[in-house]
């Protein structure tokens, strides 16, 4: 298949943008595999004392607080980095605890060579003080005045004079105000030479900001992707699942501090609150990735969340501890059902869930590396397995895995934009390159034409005109034609004997009437010549001819409004031919003239020999006139083609469907309308089409509705030709539905490859309230545009609410459509009639933007939708002057109308006071439509108005009780 | 030379009145219809006037006939439309000048004014 090539040639060019990045991803590589220096981890196992360390409490006196008292029980070990709340044992009172190790014996070497050496804590928690042996090295946060230095990093330099030649020890005193968790946090807890400790630690700032920033980008762009595509939701998740990443990595900087200051609790419900959601963003992708919806388990794992995030954010901090607790047990969990889901729908042949899993595998290899690095696992299969060499791991390996995995997801939705971006491509060149070849085609045929007639001769003529009696009342002037001419003459216009004949007369038989359209086919027009039109022709000529011999007025000018300039003759009885007469004046005094013509001629000229003669120049232009329709035709088919193919491709495809269905429905009544002779209920039927059909944007079929809603209103059923006119009509719209529906089907054929929309003949158009008022929304948008004025339609928060669209879902499927129907119309009556234009509304002190607000009324027993626009209000005045035209009710009758019977006159069928018939309004059968739609659905339709300020339609539709 | 433009369309009268600032009127007048045409004709006397066919109260032919036997010097440029040929054909007996069809460009309608006041 071509398109899957297009789709493989555009994925490699996209993939070509991630292999640019891999460069910079080897280089974070490189710097976090090199060092720069000896730097030995001091993970791993400390001696942990409650108290503060034994050599500040002696004979001295505590180092300011009252109640601290050097711990007397036996040391115990804990494992660094890692939490220390429960072994503290100070919840809920301050304290300290002391944490000590001895120094490994590459570092006391270095130190009793005078290197300078560092150490890098990574976050603690709370205020901590690092001592080399018993002197102080440095620290966060303050004991008096309290200041915490909460998950601020501590890298610094130990003092050399405090060193000893070997058993250096290390201690970290850690002071609580027992309300924060204790905790040495890492991620790093290394100590080496100053040199490579610092370049350890900005090496691994710089990874993550840069990690960050890949994130944020690639969240940025899905987020925009959404506002491009909103129909594609998973771009949405996977967008906030990367920003939320970025935020996560955020926190592990030393940024964090200079955010979010000493307001650590609420840093640290900023960064929970964003861990808990991960994974719902990434369940919530997945299922839109794979299937296009939400899943009920994606549902409920981010409903979950939600909860534990409320619970958290308006709990206490031992509440939000909780939470912690609970999101933790939660992890494995989820990550076992995300494994599972991704190879459920790999198993399913769902798209690109064969990439995401093998994504998984790779995420998962790369985990369980870190775990086996982190627990020494290597160290320990090395032992145990014969013959297998020692690895030693570069360190941790899981975030660029999952780097990789989330650059990879990006590439699979770029590439799946792509892919349907192609395919729209592609078929616009398949549909140009067929123009193309028509048109090439034609202009050869045209070539050839244009061959043939450059050897043909134009028809040369004279003509003369020689009066009986001038000047006497009535009497027309003969015109004759100079006994020569050219030959071709003879053949253009297929007669003989041509010199000497009166040039009216003889057009006078060869004149036919538009409606014959010289295609030969009306037998009996020589008995039936339509005189008036053939004597207005013949009148035009003989005035032109007048002005021609006259000469006031210039050649040149007349050549303009020459009748003969462009007509179609009937030579004989089946040769219609286009012809193009040109006439010249030549020299008044005739002496040139007269050299070179026949003793006949002469004699012509006698009777009036100071007038002047016309040549006359006639060629036949038929075959290019014929050709040149056939190209026209041709052309306007392939723009209409095209036009429906971009309609239809950026139409939903689910309103498509719902489109093609009402329409058909339309289709077969107006047919029946059509053979018992009911001219308003086909006017219903086709206007209703058009209305449908303008919402959805398919310009071309509103069109062809509208050509065809002119011929209805003329149409006398008594008249058979009409109606088969009609009918062919009506044939054409089912013809265009029918393209459509071919369109659809092409468009759904390639959206399911690409798991796109799942189900077609879901009936979320008519079932969701909210897409509803977005298309009137659009609706009202476009035809602000066309008509000049300016409006807007809202929604109130009703209409948008999940009650309406539980109100909404208890219509019947008939009825949703038939308010659909009738807001459709009442909104153009609207903007119609209703809304005026800017300028005026600016005049009567109105905003210049017209509101047409939509509303919703659920009650026990009845829904309401209300549309209520601030235009005009209904011109009394002007519906009693249109009903007085109609001349349907007498003075008295109408004398005894009230204001509200004037009103009624809305629903009056064929009464219009909008005054030039323009597509949107101004037929009069709307509003006659919308109530006998609403009434048929057992509804009711009311009006309300104040003259000036305000229109209001409601329409009730009974439902059954709850 | 005095200009009058009379024509319903006041986006017509606009475009007529930008394009003949080429002939340099001294003064232009405007009428929308065939009766104001003909008040504004009595009272000022226009050399040059363009005369729309179809117009509201009284029609252009109409216009054309009275102006003619007022003045019969008046220069006069017809505004037509291509389905008015007849009528453009019979202003053109009456005494018209010249005749510029709509749609019309700007120097199709400097064109057929130049021929009307025989400046061509």
């Amino acid at each position: 298949m071509t398109a899957d090539r297009f789709g493989v040639r555009l994925a490699c060019r996209r993939f070509r943008v991630v292999l640019r990045l891999l460069p910079v991803l080897s280089l974070f590589f490189l710097t976090a595999c090199t060092e720069g220096g000896v730097v030995v981890s001091l993970r791993g196992e400390w001696r942990f004392t409650p108290g503060p360390p034994a050599f500040l409490v002696g004979p001295r006196g505590a180092n300011g607080g009252s109640e601290i008292s050097a711990a007397a029980e036996s040391p115990e070990n804990v494992i660094l980095p890692g939490d220390l709340t429960e072994r503290s044992g100070l919840a809920g009172r301050p304290g300290w605890i002391t944490l000590r190790r001895q120094l490994p014996p590459e570092i006391d070497a270095l130190l009793a060579r005078g290197v300078p050496v560092s150490i890098n804590v990574g976050q603690a928690s709370d205020v901590y003080q690092i001592y080399l042996n018993e002197t102080l090295a440095g620290g966060r946060g303050a004991v008096e005045p309290y200041e915490p230095g909460y998950f601020r990093t501590y890298v610094g330099d130990l003092p050399a004079s405090a060193a000893r030649a070997k058993n250096n020890t290390i201690t970290i005193a850690i002071y609580t105000n027992g309300v924060y968790p204790v905790f040495v946090y890492g991620p790093r807890l290394d100590v080496g030479a100053s040199k490579a400790v610092y370049a350890t630690y900005y090496r691994g700032e710089i990874f993550v900001f840069v990690l960050l920033g890949i994130y944020f980008f690639i969240g940025a762009y899905h987020l925009l992707l959404v506002m491009r595509r909103p129909g594609e939701l998973y771009n949405l998740y996977f967008g906030l699942f990367s920003i939320a990443l970025a935020g996560y990595w955020f926190f592990s900087t030393e940024l964090r501090g200079v955010v979010f200051g000493d307001a650590v609790i609420f840093g640290m419900l900023a960064e929970h609150l964003l861990v808990y959601n991960l994974t719902p963003l990434l369940v919530l992708f997945l299922s839109q990735l794979f299937y296009g919806r939400h899943s009920r388990i994606a549902l409920g794992i981010a409903a979950a969340m939600l909860a534990i995030s409320l619970v958290a954010l308006f709990g206490t901090f031992a509440v939000q501890r909780m939470a912690l607790s609970v999101w933790q047990l939660t992890i494995v969990p989820l990550m076992l059902y995300v494994v599972f889901y991704v190879f459920r729908a790999w198993r399913q042949g769902r798209p690109d869930a064969g990439l995401l899993a093998f994504g998984v595998l790779f995420f998962m290899t790369a985990g369980l590396h870190d775990v086996l690095e982190k627990t020494q696992g290597f160290h320990w299969l090395a032992q145990n397995v014969p013959g297998l060499p020692e690895y030693r791991p570069p360190g941790t390996v899981a975030s660029y895995a999952f780097l990789l995995v989330v650059l990879g997801v990006a590439g699979i939705l770029a590439n799946r934009f792509a892919r349907v971006h192609t395919e729209a491509e592609r078929l616009n060149v398949e549909l140009e390159d067929r123009v193309l070849e028509r048109t090439r085609k034609l202009r050869e045929a045209q070539r050839e034409t244009d061959d043939i007639l450059a050897t043909v001769q134009e028809g040369l003529f004279l003509l003369y005109r020689a009066g009986s009696t001038p000047g006497s009342a009535g009497d027309v002037e003969r015109i004759t034609i100079g006994h020569q001419y050219s030959r071709e003459l003879e053949t253009v216009l297929r007669g003989q004997q041509i010199g000497g004949r009166d040039f009216i007369e003889m057009l006078r038989p060869m004149l036919i009437t538009s409606a014959e359209g010289g295609d030969g086919s009306v037998a009996n027009a020589p008995d039936n010549p339509e005189p008036d039109e053939v004597n207005a022709k013949i009148d035009s000529i003989l005035k032109f001819l007048d002005l021609m011999f006259a000469g006031e007025v210039s050649a040149k000018m007349l050549h303009k409004v020459n009748p003969l300039r462009d007509i179609r003759l009937r030579l004989a009885p089946d040769v219609h031919r286009d012809l193009q007469f040109r006439f010249y004046r030549l020299q008044r005094d005739g002496q040139d003239v007269t050299a070179g013509v026949a003793t006949g001629d002469r004699q012509l000229m006698a009777h009036k020999s100071n007038d002047r003669q016309l040549m006359a120049v006639v060629v036949d232009v038929t075959d290019q006139k014929e050709l040149a329709r056939t190209l026209q035709a041709e052309r306007e088919k392939n723009e209409a083609e095209r036009a429906r193919l971009y309609a239809v491709l950026s139409a939903d495809p689910v309103e498509l469907a719902g489109f093609i269905r009402d329409c058909e429905t339309e289709l077969e009544q107006a047919r029946r309308a059509l053979e018992r002779g009911d001219r308003d209920a086909l006017f219903r039927s086709v206007h209703a089409m058009k209305g449908d059909a303008g919402m959805l944007d398919l310009q071309f079929f509103a069109d062809r509705a509208h050509r065809s809603e002119n011929l209805i209103s003329g149409w006398r059923p008594e008249l058979s030709a009409q109606s088969a006119e009609i009918d062919a009509a009506l044939a054409g719209l089912a013809a265009d539905l029918e393209d459509i529906r071919g369109d659809l089907a092409r468009m759904r054929g390639f959206r399911e490859n690409f798991g796109g929309d799942g189900g077609g003949d879901d009936q979320s158009g008519l079932s969701d309230p909210t897409r509803l008022a977005d298309a009137l929304a659009r609706l009202t948008a476009r035809m602000s545009a066309r008509m000049r004025k300016s409006a807007r339609l809202t929604a109130n928060e009703k209409f948008l609410s999940e009650d309406a669209r539980d109100a909404y879902a208890r219509l019947p499927v008939q009825t949703r459509g038939v308010v659909r129907e009738a807001l459709i119309q009442l909104i153009r009556n609207s903007m119609a009639h209703g809304i005026e234009a800017p300028e005026e509304r600016a005049e009567r002190g109105k905003s210049r933007e017209g509101e047409i607000a939509l509303s919703l009324q659920a009650g026990a027993r009845e829904v309401t939708i209300v549309l209520r626009d601030d235009g005009r209000g209904l011109d009394l005045e002007r519906l009693r002057a249109t009903a007085r035209g109609l001349g349907r009710w007498t003075e008295a009758e109408m004398n005894a109308w009230t204001a509200s019977d004037v009103a009624g006159l809305i629903f009056v069928p064929g009464l219009s006071t909008a005054r030039e018939t323009d597509g949107d309004a101004g037929r009069g059968v709307g509003m006659d439509l919308v109530r006998e739609r609403v009434r048929g659905a057992g509804g009711r339709l009311e009006v309300r108005f104040a003259p000036g300020r305000y229109c209001e339609f409601r329409m009730r539709f009974p439902v059954a009780a709850v | 030379m005095r200009l009058l433009i009379v024509d319903d369309s006041e986006i017509i009268r606009r475009a007529l009145r930008n394009y003949l600032s080429d002939f340099a009127p001294a003064h232009v007048y405007e009428a929308a219809d065939g009766v104001a045409a003909l008040e504004i004709f009595r009272e000022f006397r226009p050399e040059w006037v363009t005369l729309d066919v179809t117009m509201p109260k009284m029609d252009g032919l109409t216009c054309l006939k009275e102006m003619l036997s007022l003045a019969p010097e008046t220069r006069v440029l017809l505004v037509t439309a291509l389905s008015e040929e007849s009528t453009a054909l019979t202003a053109l007996q009456l005494g018209a000048k010249a005749v510029v069809i709509k749609p019309f460009s700007p120097a199709e309608v400097k064109e057929a004014f130049a021929e009307a006041i025989g400046q061509s």
